[in-house]
């Protein structure tokens, strides 16, 4: 009986948490004579150290009312593609470029719009190299003074800086401190083109929570490998103060976009979504407490 | 006749070695239903702690996706529990050997379920995850799951290999060792070992 009622209510909250699961609306915004696409291009799978697969991203990425995503795991293309396939099975799922983070102990640089996988085991002005053959660009991915000497020698190849990262809110992490990242982007490296902010998004909610403003001509790989080249892009500090070319901040300030409804932290939307995520839980705290199925036959001596 | 109320997980959990006693006892109708039955309820607490991390409610797709996601994690179980079991003089066999082991996954479904519950329940989730890593509970929290994990293990051995005590956590380590080393093997061939750790050339 408690196993049955166990299994109700994951029933019950399965199905009215995924009925109830909406993604804002994503209108089309023209400024600047531009589409404005919002874009995390740093995001993880389960593949490495992430927790969700790349089927996932795309559900999650569209929660969070993003038009681009690219998934971006350490040293691989492979999740990516698998993102991409899958988000051509989704409803409304947003775009996904095909990504690497080429992970290497002295720096991390991020590799957008490109194919194939590049070896990470190469010199790291191999990688970029190898990267801008393929047609992609090359991003300094959260550029703390640990990786300062790995970057120095590619800055003039780097064709942008992901200047915002959650570090930003944090502050410090085991990877260094985010006005380390300020002062490579300032002093180190002022010549990299387009600042862009990622979540870096290993797992939680946080997908989109730092994002890249994208001014591209239209929602494909190319025109937003184009932007990025040509410096497009803009993203926004905690305090919401816009980090990227001017006229193009001036651009959402004039006209600012619509707001995407998004919640990062777990608040629910109502009092049916409340109750329902609680039965839900119980649900599943039931499920390991009474077990799945009554496979084993008691005996006189089992408590 | 008794019956059971709490599931074979709740049993190891609180008594590892007395609870894989009781289980040995207990007559088993069908060992792969029960291995079934036994994963599925993993993953099932896995796919729904990744929903409620994302969504922050049960979500279909992700209940189905995510435990695709992490079903590397009941096969490195069944390979550290396989190779450690080579090394016992009286090994159950190997279906019920599994089932039996995987009974012990009780401790991550704690952790899991409690990560959940501090995402529906805490009023900041943020400010309580900031507190909870701050004060070092957090990591206090997993470390307990860690080594509750090797008590359920070695309640395994103990009770149902046969096993002396020396020898039921020497086990232990060596099962761990396999699923680490397997881990490993994983991450390198994807590429993210040496380029990371040792360097490029």
């Amino acid at each position: 009986m408690l196993r049955l009622c166990s299994f109700l209510a994951v029933l019950v909250g399965l199905v009215v948490g995924t009925a109830i699961d909406e993604a804002p609306a994503r209108p089309v915004e023209m400024r600047a004579g531009y589409r404005v696409l919002q874009a995390d291009f740093h995001v993880h799978t389960r593949f490495s150290d992430g927790l969700l697969t790349p089927c996932d991203l795309s559900v999650l990425a569209r929660r969070r009312g993003l038009d681009v995503i690219a998934v971006t795991e350490h040293n691989t293309v492979f999740p990516a593609l698998l993102a991409r396939a899958c988000a051509k099975l989704i409803d409304a799922a947003p775009l996904v470029i095909i990504g690497e983070e080429i992970t290497t102990k002295r720096a991390h640089v991020l590799g957008l719009g490109i194919h194939s996988t590049v070896d990470a085991r190469m010199p790291l002005a191999d990688a970029v190299l190898a990267v801008h053959r393929q047609g992609g660009v090359v991003i300094a991915a959260h550029p703390t003074e640990m990786f300062y000497a790995g970057l120095d020698p590619i800055c003039e190849e780097l064709d942008g800086i992901e200047i915002m990262h959650p570090l930003a809110f944090r502050g410090e992490s085991p990877i260094g401190s985010y006005a380390e990242i300020e002062a490579f982007a300032r002093d180190r490296c002022p010549s990299a083109g387009a600042m862009l902010g990622n979540s870096d998004y290993h797992g939680g909610s946080v997908l989109g929570l730092v994002r890249t403003f994208v001014f591209a001509t239209d929602l494909s790989e190319p025109a937003l490998i184009d932007a990025i080249r040509e410096g497009r892009t803009l993203t926004f500090d905690p305090d919401g103060n816009a980090i990227g070319p001017p006229a193009l901040a001036e651009s959402l300030r004039a006209e600012p976009l619509a707001t995407r409804d998004v919640h990062y932290d777990y608040r629910p939307l109502g009092a049916l979504d409340r109750i329902t995520r609680l039965i839900g839980f119980f649900g599943v705290v039931g499920l390991v407490m009474f077990g799945l199925g009554g496979r084993r036959r008691a005996t006189s001596s089992a408590t | 006749m008794v019956r059971d109320f709490f599931s074979d997980e709740v049993r190891v959990l609180i008594r590892p070695v007395k609870g894989y006693v009781r289980l040995m006892e207990a007559p088993l109708a069908s060992p792969e239903r029960a291995v079934l039955s036994r994963v599925l309820l993993l993953l099932a607490v896995i796919g729904a702690a990744g929903s409620f991390s994302s969504a922050g409610r049960l979500v279909l797709h992700h209940m189905v996706f995510v435990p695709v996601g992490w079903l590397a994690l009941p096969l490195l179980q069944a390979a550290g529990l396989f190779v450690s079991l080579r090394f016992t003089d009286k090994p159950p066999p190997q279906l019920r050997a599994l089932e039996l082991y995987l009974a012990g996954n009780g401790p991550f479904f704690l952790f899991a379920l409690g990560l959940s519950a501090v995402l529906l329940l805490a009023s900041d989730v943020s400010a309580t995850f900031g507190w909870l890593l701050a004060s070092g509970l957090l990591v206090a929290f997993g470390f307990f799951t860690m080594g509750w994990s090797w008590l359920t293990s070695y309640g395994f051995y103990k009770s149902c290999a046969g096993c002396r005590p020396g020898k039921a956590a020497r086990l232990v380590v060596l099962e761990w060792a396999v699923k680490i080393g397997l881990a490993l093997v994983w991450y390198q061939t994807i590429n993210n070992l040496l380029p990371q750790f040792v360097g490029t050339r």
